[in-house]
């Protein structure tokens, strides 16, 4: 095809597009299809010259046209290919002489056609007949491959096939010897094609259309049995009239919602700790744990703290040890330094008992140490409260476990709780003392005591704990407990008065003045220490160089009053002041 | 011949999709292998054949050597058998046993790639004991010609165009055929495939982006044996028609889309005694049923991948707005919109499809019976989805006060008065191009036009038997 015909053939595509267009819009027979069946037609006859006819072929999604294959972009090409890939049309042929009404009946079967194809809702093959005697169609025809397995299966559409044939020369042929030979009728399919074969050899001046109309002519499959019917009563089931429904949703609801399309954070929390409340009373499942790390990677907001808190006071009393130390490491974190966690930890610690409260007292230390917030100071209060108020050996028990936490772990103790040091938490701290990180909680604590000082005769001690001191580490500890009880021992006035006693003996005369130190030296005389009296008489008359005194004179003068000191006055200085709220 | 053909096929696809969902020894996948059987015979007993042939090729069924159009949904499972099996149809035998058709359901199910070649599809169906069902090869055309031959690449290219019904059975046939993957595995403690949810629901929005009125049209028809499948598509569809038309964010619609689909994946695991049981469910039994939406968002949850929405609309589709429902709310517990939306889609499915013990309903009487239960839904959210849908959402075909048939294509100013579409003059004959002109009921209209009733659903009897 040269480069003019190429064009010209591209145009004959569009015209054809546009009969296709048109067609879709007008009914057959209308001006405007006319119109363009006669452009096409001229056009179609401009490019044939002496071609019988306009052949259009397709293979799936390729179409040529005279032989010549077709640009898929070509304007025109893609509506005709795809219609031929729906239809299974392999060839469409226009006679040359085909006029412009045979031309519109084409265009209206193939849209009729192409509508029934989009709209078939079962199975169907097209009955694709009764076109205009100048146009035909050869539908695609698909045959499994060649191969000895699969022979079978091409007995059926071979055994069609012919019979078609067969019909059609019975119909058209007379008495002639095809006819013979299609009367002749045979069940074995080789038979058939033979005689068909020969009928069509004796069939007259046009085997190959004769062919292809009786290959048209296969029967239409009907369409699926209709199921059960399901339709709603057509003339309607409401009660209402639409004004009615109207208004009752307008009274039911004055405005409609402002829809809000997120589900946030706190909803899928909602239903991850839900399914978890499920669970309670097992081991958590570890999807479930991994899927609400997952959802707790970024902080919740308010909403998801809410939440949260709700859940940990609902999942955690009760719960199994193992599942106390898998969730509360999730669920806590989020909830620190907002205003919801005291109340949530208040609520678990009101309602825990047995196992889950031994095991939950590692971690609601942890959290204490951390610096436990919340909205109302009595939750916090009453969380330490809780915590202390164990008893000491199921505190001391679970030690491990809480040095295993953060705040044992790294090392990270809130400053606040030394400011002073709360003592509703001197057990605890007392406990804590005993545990494996002393170096956390002595120096603070020590210095704290220090700062504030207990009510106590025995108080001047803290100026002489030293970290190093064994003993010393376990008097700080026994105070602490004694404090918290309200009610200090003798044994323990003993070993402070010692400690008071050892550590004036040791403090060098550069130290002497320093605050505190004659309080130090006035306490031995309310302290049952060995050797006290010895001490304070040493203190009131040692010399140096035989004329100065070698303490100050308020050391001097609180070692005078020691020894002047009724025994019943120092039996009262050394009862304890009531803990400190 | 051709019914026979087309309950073979069906047997078919049930058998396949059956399997899918429970295992081999299951009754309802050997009763799809027995009958298949039974039929079969019967079939090539009249017709003296000694073998019946299904062929595939192109996506479509053949038939005699010709495509079979509008094979739709029911013929989708044995093409894409076939199609992962390489071969060109199956042919099978008359001496075919049950057994070896219920080995080859089970070779469907199983089957999730494709095989290297159609010799290893027949070594795969031999070792599962099938010899009386051949492979065939793939077809090739008669009447093959055109660029391939000159040597050169066929068109690469894509048909466009008007997208017909075909492709909307194709984006059903997906979503269907999701779900009941999904509900399949769900059986087999599997986790539903989260992104696979997601690509099926983009898919479904991809196809309704020229509007939803003739996916709304699938929407509805009577599928009672895989209603909990059919009603999950169902729900998504609508989710995503109200969404859209709320005019929500794309990636916000897929999520609600893939939502909807995997909703319902804990009734797989409800004992079909119980969940298909027509009479009234004692305490246990309901007990066992409303478990279904504890177990989906568990199963959910599993893939990693899965988003919030899925959860939240497995575990809270059955939650009530004045905090019924089930499962048991905790005090703590919120609940977005969305959920509520699904819920709303989920009750007002139900309502209005068909189920093994009672009739659908209209949209109409479907939103009186949701008023008429004033804790069950938010008020706002209830009056929103009304009006979102209106008394014949978008799909529905109605008669007019003129006599015209018409289709819905989008709501309307007022509930009884959608935009729709003439199908029909008053004499019954199909209007064609312009005469099928789009029209705004209400005060703006012509001349009062109104919808005077609604028509029934013809559903698609296809699908039906899936």
């Amino acid at each position: 095809m040269t480069v003019a015909s190429a064009s010209q053939r591209d145009e004959l595509l569009l015209a054809f597009d546009r009969l296709f267009g048109i067609g879709a819009l007008y009914p057959s027979g209308h001006a405007r299809c006319q119109d363009v069946a006669r452009i096409f037609r001229d056009q179609m006859r401009g490019l044939l010259g002496a071609a019988p006819a306009l052949v259009f072929e397709a293979e799936r999604d390729s179409l040529v046209v005279q032989a010549q294959p077709v640009a898929p972009e070509a304007r025109g090409a893609r509506r005709l290919a795809g219609l031929f890939a729906t239809l299974g049309i392999s060839r469409l042929e226009i006679d040359a002489q085909a006029d412009p009404a045979a031309l519109q009946e084409l265009v209206r079967l193939l849209l009729r056609w192409k509508h029934e194809a989009d709209s078939a809702r079962g199975f169907r093959q097209l009955d694709l007949t009764g076109l205009p005697s100048s146009t035909r169609i050869v539908q695609r025809e698909l045959a499994v491959a060649d191969e000895e397995t699969g022979g079978g299966q091409r007995d059926q559409p071979d055994r069609a096939a012919v019979a078609r044939v067969l019909q059609t020369l019975r119909e058209r042929g007379g008495d002639d010897p095809a006819s013979q030979a299609a009367r002749g009728g045979a069940a074995d399919p080789k038979n058939l094609l033979e005689q068909a074969s020969a009928a069509i050899a004796l069939a007259g001046a046009q085997p190959a259309e004769l062919l292809l109309e009786a290959l048209q002519q296969a029967p239409a499959v009907a369409p699926a049995p209709a199921a059960a019917a399901a339709a709603p009563a057509a003339g309607g089931d409401h009660r209402w009239a639409p004004a009615e429904l109207e208004h009752r949703l307008q009274a039911c609801a004055p405005r409609e919602a402002a829809f809000q399309p997120a589900v946030d954070g706190a909803e899928h929390l909602s239903v991850l700790l839900q399914l978890l409340l499920l669970e309670k009373g097992g081991e958590p499942g570890a999807v479930l744990v991994s899927a609400l790390s997952e959802a707790l990677r970024e902080p919740p907001d308010a909403r998801g703290r809410a939440v949260l808190a709700g859940a940990l006071a609902d999942l955690l009393p009760g719960a199994e040890p193992a599942a106390i130390d898998t969730l509360f490491p999730v669920l806590a974190p989020p909830l620190r330094r907002s205003a919801q966690l005291a109340g949530a930890l208040r609520r678990v610690c009101e309602r825990a008992e047995g196992r889950s409260a031994r095991a939950l007292w590692s971690h609601v230390v942890n959290e204490i140490l951390l610096g436990l917030t919340g909205d109302k100071p009595t939750d916090v209060q009453e969380v330490a409260r809780w915590a202390a108020s164990r008893e000491e050996s199921e505190m001391r028990a679970g030690l491990p476990r809480l040095a295993a936490l953060e705040a044992l772990r790294d090392g990270r103790l809130a400053p606040q709780l030394f400011q002073p040091p709360s003592p509703a938490l001197y057990p605890l701290f007392a406990v804590l003392l005993g545990g494996p990180r002393w170096e956390l909680f002595g120096p603070p604590l020590r210095e704290s005591l220090r700062a504030h000082p207990p009510r106590w005769v025995g108080s001047p001690v803290l100026l002489f704990l030293q970290d190093e001191v064994a003993h010393h580490r376990g008097f700080l500890s026994r105070l602490l407990h004694e404090l918290a009880q309200g009610r200090l021992s003798e044994t323990l006035s003993v070993a402070a008065g010692r400690i008071i006693a050892e550590g004036l003996r040791e403090l060098p005369a550069s130290r002497r003045r320093e605050t505190g130190i004659a309080e130090a030296v006035g306490a031995l005389g309310s302290l049952p220490a060995p050797g006290a009296g010895a001490l304070l008489k040493r203190i009131r008359r040692e010399r140096r160089w035989l004329v100065k005194p070698a303490w100050p004179r308020a050391c001097r003068d609180a070692a005078a009053r020691a020894q002047r000191r009724p025994a019943a006055e120092a039996t009262q200085a050394a009862a304890p002041p009531p803990p400190e709220e | 011949m051709a019914a026979v053909f087309d309950d073979l096929v069906m047997l078919l696809n049930a058998g396949i999709s059956q399997r899918r969902m429970y295992f081999g020894n299951h009754p309802k996948v050997q009763a799809c292998a027995g009958q298949f059987v039974q039929d079969l015979r019967e079939l090539l007993r009249a017709s003296g054949q000694e073998a019946f042939f299904v062929g595939v090729a192109d996506g479509k069924l053949i038939h005699e050597g010709h495509y079979l159009l509008g094979s739709t949904i029911a013929g989708r499972k044995l093409i894409d058998f076939a199609e992962r099996l390489r071969c060109g149809g199956f042919l099978f035998r008359a001496d075919v046993a049950p057994a070896e058709m219920t080995a080859l359901f089970d070779a469907a199910a199983a089957l999730e790639e494709p095989v290297a070649s159609l010799a290893a599809a027949r070594a795969l169906l031999a070792q599962r004991g099938v010899t009386r069902v051949q492979l065939s090869p793939p077809h090739t055309d008669a009447s093959w010609f055109g660029a391939r031959r000159d040597g050169q690449a066929p068109w690469g290219g894509e048909l466009v165009g008007h997208p017909g019904f075909e492709p909307l059975v194709q984006a059903y046939q997906t979503l269907f055929h999701l779900v009941e993957t999904t509900h399949g595995q769900a059986r087999g403690d599997r986790p539903p495939d989260a992104d696979a949810a997601r690509a099926a629901s983009e898919q479904m929005i991809q196809r309704c982006e020229g509007g939803f009125t003739d996916v709304m049209q699938l929407v509805r028809y009577p599928d009672y044996d895989t209603y909990t499948v059919g009603h999950s598509v169902r729900v998504a569809m609508i989710a995503v028609l109200v969404g859209t038309q709320l005019g929500l964010e794309r990636a916000i619609l897929t999520e609600l889309g893939a939502a909807g689909l995997l909703h319902d994946v804990g009734k797989a695991k409800v004992p079909e005694e119980i969940l298909f049981k027509t009479a009234r469910l004692d305490r246990f039994e309901r007990s066992v049923v409303e478990k279904h939406a504890e177990i989906g968002a568990r199963l959910i949850i599993e893939d990693r991948r899965a988003g919030p929405y899925a959860v939240a609309a497995a575990w809270g589709h059955h939650l009530r707005h004045d905090g019924g429902g089930y499962p048991p709310s905790a005090p703590w517990s919120v609940r977005s919109q969305v959920t509520e939306l699904i819920h709303l889609c989920d009750v007002f499915e139900a309502l209005t499809a068909v189920r093994p013990y009672k009739a659908a309903h209209t949209p109409q009487r479907a939103y009186e019976l949701m008023l008429e239960d004033p804790g069950e839904f938010d008020p706002a959210m209830l009056r929103l989805f009304v009006r979102t849908l209106g008394l014949y959402p978008p799909g529905s075909r109605v008669v007019l006060s003129s006599g015209e048939r018409a289709v819905v294509v989008a709501p309307g100013p007022r509930l009884d008065q959608p935009r729709v579409q003439l199908t029909h003059a008053r004499t019954g004959e199909a209007l064609r191009g312009d005469a099928r002109a789009v029209v705004p009921l209400g005060p703006v209209d012509r001349s009062g036009l109104a919808v005077a009733r609604l028509l029934p659903d013809e559903g698609a009897p296809a699908l039906g038997r899936l």
